[in-house]
């Protein structure tokens, strides 16, 4: 009995004490983190039956269990993973923000004080110092483009150090569960069962670490192991092995750090599947927003850069020299071969040469492309951002071999390209890194234009000339245009000239005593009064094909025609064919033929021509009449051109008949009075004015001969009939100015002869427009095939004239030497700081940098408030689990109260049983 | 709810760390007078405060450009107010020396000093440099002295026709210069008149030159007016003995005016009414190559420079006789016209400077009313609202105050204290 006694109040002793030593123990654990709070289960021993009943044996503990609860633990990871995340991610772009908008680092100080200084410079152009302030805060610009680059690479690199302390970090943690769970096993193994639930714990906190840098899962294994699953569906752990991922650069792009997952002797590169945790942060810092700034960045120093050069090269600096680059030369070759990295996986030997020039800075976007060649040197491109295909082509193998997207043109150099290649293009990463300031001097700076125009002070008529401008130094294809190509003068310098009120012609000023015509000429050229009139082509495309047919204007071989009769130019029957291409992949070129008609007239021709789109034709007939000394200023005589006479009769008294009028001048003693005569008779007759025809008397420059230049400017026949006596030799002679004269012979009274001079025709072909004949030798128009058939007529300048000129005035342009004070280049620069030269002409510079600063800030603010969300959430979770499984001292407090007083009644039960025990002995 | 005791201290850490880090912002709003101290902070803000600053930036340019052109117009406006004094003294001289029936040749010498004296001036004025030394009515050639000449050989323009703008507004250019050939070179002439160049294409080194000339009979000029001469050296074999020789021509027909003239440097050359001279060694033709080559450029138009120096020389040749009377007089009758013509040209410069200074005020008034309506809305968007931060500070360190209070108040609940 007593026995029983003391026994019971034993077990309630052990059992009191296991509890005190629970409580003690959760006091000391307090402070641990992850650590769960403990409880005893006790359980009634099981009683023994006794006579009249069941007599209890006490108490005993069953199990020491924790308290816990396995959902609230593995939302805590979650949450854990989703905070760290935006945390890593938001911690970053902060700083982004701060170095975008830092007035002392932000590029748009910059460019206000660049373009301050450059406007400074065109209030005052012969200024040195305003010049040395250019310079100097171009400088500081480049500095600026160059700082915020190092300052990017300074936070990549410190993400990059990031991600690999947490690469180590989570191969440490995995091997640390790995053991755990070999422990717990081991543990449940030893303890029969009971479950250790301070290793239960520790190994709980580890994955909770875990998810601190990379989102996992866990699922029971069996015997209390624990597998560890990433997102990605990679086991970091599985039972009691442990799985390791480390960091390699990237086959790609040889800057660039990729995760991999170590799978035995193959790599699965998982960089892009990573997602929450620490890591999963950075790598999206650092693949997101981190190079969409290094690229837009640098898209702003080349566009900046490109245009700037571009304008400052057409100018002219204090030396008569044109300008040099004022930026990098952002198709440098080094530069262009750093735009493209070769994946380091391509076949060897790595022996090619691949670079990425810019094409057209306005065109191009901020986005990185992949080349990737394909079998039987099929290559595709790629932008990476959209991962839409942009260009599908064939390697032809000859190198080098250049295709063009984007505003962007890829060369192949040399090397061999095999199927499996590729190459990551990177645009403009480095272009805020490459910015450099390239002036030297202060005189070098091209402030002038090289075109300076001047309108002659003997000019009669109002007419006046603007400033002119350059367009382009280089034609399509970047060959230097003829203009310009010799330094420090105009080759040729041109002058334009007025033939008659409303027409023109552009010649070659070289020798300004005889102005010769151009090649291909600018003639006949229509001014229309009360419009500024452009005298140059702005179509880099256009080319002029002229009549040069042998049976153009008056050939030889064509004779008078004596006696009357039809009056032909003896022309052919042609069909002219004009085709225009399109650069567009896929459309049709568009063919017209146009059939002239035998005989017809070079205005009529032209005419048809005008009709087809694409095509501007431009007739005029020339005729020159020499050799009238011959003639006798007696009846019959008369010369009509076109029908109409031009010798006037009067009636004499005397003879009772109509006489040469006495104010025509007898050809035999002046042929200049003679043909001044007929040139007034001309320009003043209405029907052939009404054509615009128009003479002048004149002297050959070469042979000194006078001679009548008649000129139809809509390209008429000229048709010239002479009547003259028969008996003298009485003969004048017609020519095109170019073929051999023809001679008309007078036959007396009433018997013409006469002959038709046919005229010419320019024809003008847009861009893209060619034009071929049939014949292709054609009698109109000359061999199709020879080079020179269609020539261009792009000159590279423009230029204006307005008012009412009169004929014989002169406009001339040439180099602008000496032109100190010449600021229409500097303007222009000027003028880029608000000209939308970036992504395809919608921004500016300074816009595109604000936009830039715009995104960052944007992203900023919406991380920070994501991650205040989830620091709430992770909070709310924290506090749950605290809650359950956190200790409470107060509480702890209570239990050692009450588990020391269990306790002292259980002592006391044996000191009662003792005593019971004593009694019984004394007794005896 | 079951409260654990790590959960009383995180409770606290939290909203501590929460209130302090909204005090500190606080604070440094208040310090730096920014409501938006990064772009996250606002990002729409921020880019209107950026397109703002720029633009306040570009005004303060403008207003540097405003002022450097308005320096300009109004030391170009001083130097044209020059002008027109001479000019004025002028009028009066020519009006005097057309008192033919008084003057004596001594009185015609002294007249003649005068405009001499005041043709000296007037070289100066149009020849004037700036600060930096450039010769203001060059057009863009302004590191040489655009007139050259003097009394004896005529005077000549160097310039260009170049005008420099300056930048005033985004899409706003004001001419802040005239060129010389515009305000003192295109002057209607009572009488047709001519200029000489010798031809770019000039092979002779040192190249030959050709004097200014003028016209020594106005009627058989006129006749021959507008025509221009081209002066072509021909090979030295067209005469005999061989030597230089040059051919006279008109310029649009080609046809002969003197053909195969000896040559001999600087003698007077005279043709169609006009005289000049040819000096230095032209180049002689070769078979197929013309030589060297000079122009005659018939004009209605007369320098004012010009102008004057014709009056001079005509009274220092005034000789008593009646020719000499005549052609006096209608010298003074072309000077008095040229001069008001040139009086015309000079007030209508004046007059766009001032249409031009115009301008540039009330570019510079819009740029000042811009400024100020920027800075307003620049500092509405970025700047602190110190009454309001005031507030929002005291609120948030009462919230901080409170929340130390509080947890120093909960944290001294334990039961371990009553064992």
């Amino acid at each position: 009995m007593t026995s029983n006694l003391l026994g019971i109040s034993v077990t309630g002793l052990r059992v009191a004490q296991s509890n005190l030593s629970i409580t003690g123990h959760n006091i000391a654990n307090a402070s641990v983190e992850g650590y769960s709070r403990q409880a005893v289960n006790s359980i009634t021993n099981p009683a023994t039956l006794k006579g009249g009943g069941y007599v209890g044996n006490g108490v005993n503990v069953a199990s020491i269990e924790r308290i816990t609860n396995g959902f609230v633990t593995e939302q805590l990871r979650v949450d854990t993973s989703l905070f760290n995340d935006l945390e890593a991610y938001n911690e970053n772009i902060d700083q982004l923000d701060r170095l975008l908008s830092d007035p002392s680092t932000g590029l748009s100080s910059g460019l206000e004080s660049f373009f301050s200084s450059m406007q400074n410079g065109a209030d005052d152009p012969t200024s040195i110092p305003s010049r040395q302030l250019i310079i100097s805060e171009s400088k500081n610009l480049a500095d600026k483009f160059n700082t915020i680059f190092a300052r990017l690479d300074v936070i990549n690199d410190g993400v990059d150090n990031f991600i690999s302390s947490a690469v180590s970090q989570i191969n440490s943690l995995v091997n640390n569960v790995a053991q755990l769970n070999q422990r717990i096993s081991d543990a449940i193994g030893a303890g029969g069962g009971s479950q250790p639930n301070d290793l239960l714990d520790q190994r709980d906190e580890a994955i909770r670490n875990l998810s601190q840098l990379v989102a996992v899962q866990s699922y029971e294994q069996g015997f209390g192991q624990v597998n560890v699953v990433m997102n990605s569906g990679q086991n970091l752990v599985v039972g009691t092995e442990a799985r390791t991922i480390s960091l390699v650069t990237s086959d790609q792009d040889a800057r660039k750090l990729d995760v991999v997952f170590e799978n035995g002797d193959s790599n699965i590169v998982i960089t892009d599947q990573i997602s929450g945790g620490e890591l999963g942060g950075l790598l999206r810092f650092q693949n997101s927003i981190m190079d969409q700034t290094y690229n837009e960045l640098g898209r702003i120093a080349i566009v900046m850069a490109d245009t700037f050069n571009e304008i400052h090269t057409q100018g002219i600096n204090l030396d008569n020299e044109f300008g040099r680059n004022f930026f990098y030369d952002v198709n440098d070759g080094l530069v262009s071969r750093n735009r493209v990295v070769g994946n380091s996986n391509n076949s060897t030997p790595n022996d090619r040469i691949i670079s990425l020039n810019i094409e057209n800075s306005a065109e191009i976007g901020a986005d990185d492309y992949e080349v990737a060649v394909e079998s039987g040197g099929l290559f595709r491109i790629t932008n990476l951002t959209s991962g839409e295909e942009v260009l599908t082509s064939v390697l032809t193998g000859v190198l080098p071999q250049r295709v063009e997207f984007d505003g962007l043109e890829l060369v192949f150099e040399g090397g061999t390209f095999r199927a499996g290649d590729s190459f990551k293009l990177l645009p403009t990463r480095s272009g805020a890194r490459d910015f450099s300031s390239e002036i030297l001097n202060a005189s070098s700076i091209a402030f002038g234009s090289p075109l300076v125009t001047d309108a002659s002070i003997g000019n009669i008529g109002s007419g006046s000339i603007n400033q002119g401008e350059l367009l382009a130094l280089d034609d399509t294809d970047g060959n230097p245009l003829p203009l310009f190509a010799t330094s420090g003068q105009m080759s040729p310098p041109l002058v334009v000239q007025f033939t008659s009120e409303n027409t023109y012609e552009i010649l070659d000023n070289s020798n300004p005593g005889n102005p010769v015509s151009l090649v291909p000429p600018i003639r006949n050229q229509r001014y229309i009064v009360g419009s500024d009139n452009l005298l140059f082509s702005t179509d880099q495309g256009e080319t002029l094909v002229q009549s040069n047919g042998d049976l153009v204007g008056l050939p030889a071989g064509r004779t008078p025609v004596t006696g009357g009769g039809a009056l032909i130019n003896g022309y052919p029957a042609e069909a002219i064919t004009i085709t225009q291409t399109f650069d567009t992949p896929g459309v049709a070129p568009i063919t017209n033929t146009v059939f002239s008609a035998i005989n017809a007239t070079a205005r009529e021709t032209a005419s048809l021509l005008n009709n087809v789109s694409g095509v501007t034709a431009t007739a005029f007939t020339y005729a020159e009449i020499t050799d009238t000394a011959s003639l006798s200023r007696t009846t019959p005589l008369q010369i009509s051109l076109n029908g109409e006479d031009l010798i006037e009769y009067e009636y004499d008294a005397l003879s009772a008949s109509f006489i040469v009028s006495s104010t025509v001048p007898d050809p035999s003693v002046s042929e200049d009075d003679f043909n001044d005569y007929l040139a007034d008779r001309i320009n003043s007759n209405a029907a052939l004015s009404a054509r615009g025809i128009f003479a002048l008397a004149a002297v050959d420059p070469i042979s000194g001969i006078s001679e009548l230049r008649i000129t139809a400017p809509e390209g008429d026949d000229l048709q010239i009939t002479l009547e003259a006596d028969a008996g003298g030799p009485s003969t004048l002679n017609v020519s095109d100015g170019s073929n051999p004269v023809v001679t008309l012979t007078g036959a007396g009274a009433g018997n013409t002869s006469a002959i038709a001079v046919g005229g010419e025709i320019d024809i003008r072909l847009s861009d893209n427009v060619t034009l071929g004949t049939f014949p292709p030798n054609s009698l109109l128009f000359g061999d199709t095939s020879s080079p020179t058939f269609a020539l261009s007529t792009y000159l590279g300048i423009q230029a204006s004239i307005q008012g009412v000129p009169s004929i014989g005035d002169t406009f001339t342009l040439g180099f602008n030497n000496d032109a100190a004070s010449d600021n229409r280049n500097a303007l222009a620069m000027s003028d880029l700081q608000n000209r939308t030269t970036i992504n395809g002409g919608t921004t500016s510079y300074s816009d595109s940098y604000s936009s830039l600063v715009e995104t960052v800030g944007i992203e900023t603010a919406s991380s920070r408030s994501n991650k205040e969300a989830s620091e709430r959430v992770l909070d709310e979770i924290t506090r749950l689990r605290d809650s359950i499984s956190s200790v409470n001292l107060d509480e702890e407090a209570s239990n050692l109260i009450r588990y020391e007083q269990m306790f002292s009644a259980n002592a006391q039960v044996i000191s009662v049983a003792r005593d019971l025990f004593d009694r019984l002995i004394n007794s005896f | 709810m079951r409260i654990s005791s790590t959960q009383i201290f995180n409770i606290a850490n939290n909203s501590i760390a929460d209130a302090n880090q909204a005090l500190i912002k606080t604070q440094e709003q208040l310090s730096t007078g920014r409501r938006v101290l990064t772009p996250s902070d606002d990002p729409v803000a921020t880019t209107k405060i950026l397109s703002i600053t720029r633009e306040l930036s570009d005004v303060e340019q403008y207003q540097r450009n405003i002022d450097t052109a308005k320096n300009n117009l109004v030391l170009e406006e001083t130097l044209l107010d020059g002008v027109t004094n001479v000019i004025l003294r002028m009028q009066e001289l020519a009006i005097q020396a057309g008192n033919t029936a008084t003057l004596s040749e001594n009185e015609y010498i002294s007249l003649a000093n005068e405009v001499d004296a005041r043709l000296d001036e007037l070289t100066n004025l149009v020849n004037s440099q700036n600060s930096n030394g450039d010769y203001i009515f060059g057009g863009y050639k302004s590191k040489e002295a655009p007139f050259s000449g003097n009394i004896n050989s005529g005077f000549r323009y160097d310039g260009d026709e170049g005008q420099k703008f300056i930048k005033v507004a985004r899409n706003t250019t004001v001419a802040a210069s005239d060129s010389g050939k515009k305000i003192f070179v295109d002057i209607d002439s009572a009488q047709n008149t001519f200029n000489t160049a010798a031809s770019v294409s000039n092979r002779a080194v040192p190249p030959a030159i050709i004097s200014i000339g003028n016209v020594i009979d106005q009627d058989a000029y006129d006749e021959f007016y507008p025509e221009d001469i081209i002066i072509t050296f021909n090979e030295d074999s067209n005469i005999v003995p061989a030597g230089k020789n040059f051919t006279a021509r008109e310029r649009s027909t080609g046809r002969v005016i003197s053909a195969d003239q000896v040559y001999s440097p600087g003698t007077e050359i005279q043709l169609e009414g006009i005289s000049f001279r040819i000096g230095g060694n032209p180049t002689s033709g070769i078979p197929g190559t013309p030589g060297d080559q000079f122009f005659v450029q018939s004009t209605k138009k007369q320098d004012i420079l010009t102008t004057v120096a014709r009056f001079s020389e005509a009274m220092k040749s005034y000789d008593g006789s009646n020719d000499s009377r005549d052609s006096i007089s209608k010298i003074v009758a072309a000077t008095i016209a040229n001069i008001s013509n040139a009086q015309t040209s000079v007030l209508e410069t004046v007059s766009t400077l001032g249409a031009r200074y115009n301008t540039l005020d009330s570019t510079e008034a819009l740029h000042l009313d811009t400024k100020l309506v920027s800075q307003e809305l620049l500092s509405l968007l970025r700047d602190v609202n110190y009454s309001e931060a005031a507030t929002k500070l005291s609120a948030q360190s009462l919230v901080l105050e409170a929340a130390q209070a509080a947890f120093i108040r909960v944290s001294r609940l334990t039961l371990f204290s009553q064992l």
